[in-house]
């Protein structure tokens, strides 16, 4: 199988008044899976369906390995899209489904039969092979779009959503299972999703969008430990991080940030860089995950346990600091709390993200050796 | 117990309109039964079912010279084995010209947006005009291009004004069929026409058979352009029917007879359809 790489380089595609995708450039590796991940209109269906010729951008080039493929029309390009519904032929059994795309190919009988049963095997489709598609469940769809885009031997799969109507047990399992079959066949794999969890536990690397706009590409771990932008924190992590805004101001030689009523003490934090004055007296918003934030007897926040929340092996803990502020803290299960006590709270300094108010970004601070 | 009165009033007048819609329907349907099996003697008379039951009106529509006598008279009429062809041929053929022409324009309609909606509404005009407005300057044009009374000539027409039926039909199913089928076919590698017919018309099947069977019923019947274009050679079964009450005498009895037929076909095509239909209809649907 030929591995491609991809690379998309400022497609910008307007519908009407609406810039779908806005300048958008990124390139996908060989071989891995890279994730356009978003809230629904972002643009990263739009996206997809340029990279795979179902739409045509108004700006910008797409090149599929060396080859620029603009204006190629998609069934020139050798990639293939498994759809989020309607994936399958309805009228075809299973077999001539997954057949498809090699009867058009004119690949010998024996081959293609060969190659359909091989593949059936391996998505557990062997028993069906002669059902009508469309009489088939929802997950069993999607393995035969699956097989009959893998048949075909794409340069790049690309998937748009493929899980959304799968229930919660078919996704974990197909999830695994796709990421199984893309490490088996090392095809380059382009997955659309509005799921940061499907996200993070699929990807090798993550493009976030909103608004038609690319915001931040990187590893799961880079994106969710190093957000860019205030956008990509909030979208990327359950419980959300907890924000907090206000204007930085000095008083009586400590940091706080200030907003009605809020006054948190940030000095510790601010201590550790140099260029702090040049953001005194500017609207910021402070990030801590809520798993950056620990029940601390000694801790510089006071705050009230309003619920507790079991979630897995830990606790979710939503502490009222002030009548405008919630944190969310998220503990190990053996901590004993209970709702309505009185807690003290600290931050991991090292995780604290620091974002400027007026355009979302990251605050790049120095720190002091 | 009063509300209880009105209620029973009013399901009974609800069951009498419903009664009294049913047989003006179906009195005329009964009559043309009745009338098919009665020997020449009760034609004229008004009960329903037959005293002497006879099969001789179908007989005879079979034969010329059994009309010889028959009311003390000579009455010719051709037998209607040629006319029962003729139809069967002109409506079938121009059936499925109408609908593969309908099909591809409403797919054209439906997907690219040809001709535009003007284009699609204008098809609509040859249903427009009281058809007896155009008949004749029809036969002028079919005249001098020698091509009155021939199958060729009536298939032409009868797919040409009802085409539109076809699209309009299909129009309404391709556009329930989702674009990503299609698209899916594409990304295998398909052309856009073998997508069409790989894809898109197997799945279109059921509205195929919906315009098929409505664009036939219309054909099947028509007697004007018939009436008008047709003479010898490609007389049709409804102008073939008009022929047995009129200068002939009064043949009530065997018109009734190939009544009956006339309707019978339509009946059973309708029937063997029904079944194919339903199944078209459930395996397009993947989610409700």
């Amino acid at each position: 199988m030929k591995i491609a790489k991809v690379r998309v380089v400022n497609v910008t595609k307007r519908f009407g008044d609406l810039v779908a995708v806005n300048n958008v450039s990124f390139e996908v590796y060989e071989g891995e899976i890279f994730t356009l991940l978003g809230p629904s209109g972002c643009g990263k269906t739009t996206t997809l369906r340029i990279i795979s010729g179902l739409e045509k951008p108004d700006l910008g080039k797409v090149y599929i390995g060396d080859n620029d493929v603009t204006t190629l029309p998609p069934q020139l390009r050798n990639v293939c899209l498994v759809f989020q519904e309607y994936a399958v032929f309805p009228h075809m059994s299973v077999y001539d489904n997954i057949a498809f795309g090699l009867r058009v190919r004119k690949v010998p009988k024996e081959e293609l039969s060969k190659k359909v049963r091989e593949l059936a095997e391996v998505l557990e489709l062997t028993d069906r092979l002669n059902t009508k598609a469309g009489r088939l469940g929802i997950s069993e769809q999607q393995r035969i779009a699956l097989a009959r885009c893998i048949a075909v031997e794409p340069e790049v799969l690309l998937l748009d959503e493929p899980l959304t109507f799968a229930d919660a047990k078919v996704r974990e399992k197909m999830r695994r299972e796709l990421k199984k079959i893309q490490r088996e066949l090392g095809v380059t794999m382009i997955y659309v999703t509005h799921d940061q969890l499907e996200a993070m536990m699929l990807s090798d690397r993550i493009a976030v969008m909103n608004k038609g706009r690319l915001l931040q590409v990187g590893s799961p771990i880079e994106i969710y430990d190093n957000p860019q932008s205030l956008f990509v924190a909030h979208f990327i992590g359950s419980p959300t991080i907890n924000t907090i805004e206000g204007v930085l101001v000095k008083e009586r030689g400590r940091f706080l940030v200030k907003r009605g009523e809020v006054a948190i003490d940030v000095s510790e934090f601010m201590s550790s860089y140099h260029n702090v004055e040049s953001l005194l007296g500017r609207n910021i918003v402070i990030g801590i995950r809520p798993e950056d934030v620990y029940l601390d007897v000694n801790g510089p926040i006071e705050g009230v346990v309003e619920v507790i929340e079991v979630s897995g092996e830990r606790l979710a803990i939503h502490i009222r600091v002030f009548k405008e502020l919630v944190l969310k803290a998220l503990v190990p299960i053996h901590e004993i709390v209970s709702e309505g006590e009185r807690v003290r709270l600290s931050f991991n300094l090292e995780k604290v993200h620091i974002f400027d108010k007026a355009t979302e970004e990251k605050v790049v601070l120095s720190r002091v050796k | 117990m009063k509300f209880h009165g009105t209620r029973v009033l009013l399901s009974a007048l609800k069951y009498i309109t419903i009664g009294v819609f049913i047989l003006w329907v179906l009195i005329p349907v009964a009559w043309v039964v009745s009338l098919a099996f009665k020997p020449y003697a009760e034609w004229r008379v008004s009960y329903f079912v037959p005293k002497n039951f006879t099969w001789n009106n179908f007989i005879v529509l079979f034969k010329s010279e059994a009309f010889i006598g028959i009311m003390g008279a000579t009455a010719i009429v051709e037998p209607v084995t040629k006319p029962l062809i003729n139809s069967l041929v002109v409506t079938s053929l121009s059936t499925i010209m109408a609908v593969m022409i309908g099909f591809f324009t409403a797919y054209g309609a439906s997907r690219y947006n040809t001709p535009g909606p003007f284009g699609l509404f204008f098809t609509l005009l040859t249903r427009m005009l009281p058809p007896a407005t155009f008949v004749t300057p029809i036969m002028v044009y079919y005249s001098n291009l020698k091509l009155l009374d021939t199958h060729f000539s009536l298939i032409i027409l009868y797919s040409a004004v009802t085409v539109t039926y076809g699209i309009w039909i299909l129009k309404g199913f391709i556009d329930a069929i989702p674009i990503e089928w299609e698209e899916a076919a594409m990304l295998e590698g398909a052309t856009p026409i073998k997508t069409l017919f790989k894809v898109v018309l197997p799945i279109a099947r059921p509205g195929l058979v919906v315009a098929g069977l409505f664009i036939f019923l219309l054909t099947w019947t028509e007697l004007l352009f018939a009436l008008v274009l047709t003479n010898v050679y490609a007389v049709t079964l409804p102008v073939h029917i008009s022929k047995y009450v009129g200068a002939v005498g009064q043949l009530y009895g065997p018109q009734a007879a190939l009544a009956l037929i006339g309707s019978v076909i339509p009946i059973a095509i309708g029937y063997a359809i029904q079944k194919h239909l339903v199944t078209g209809f459930t395996f397009g649907m993947v989610r409700g």
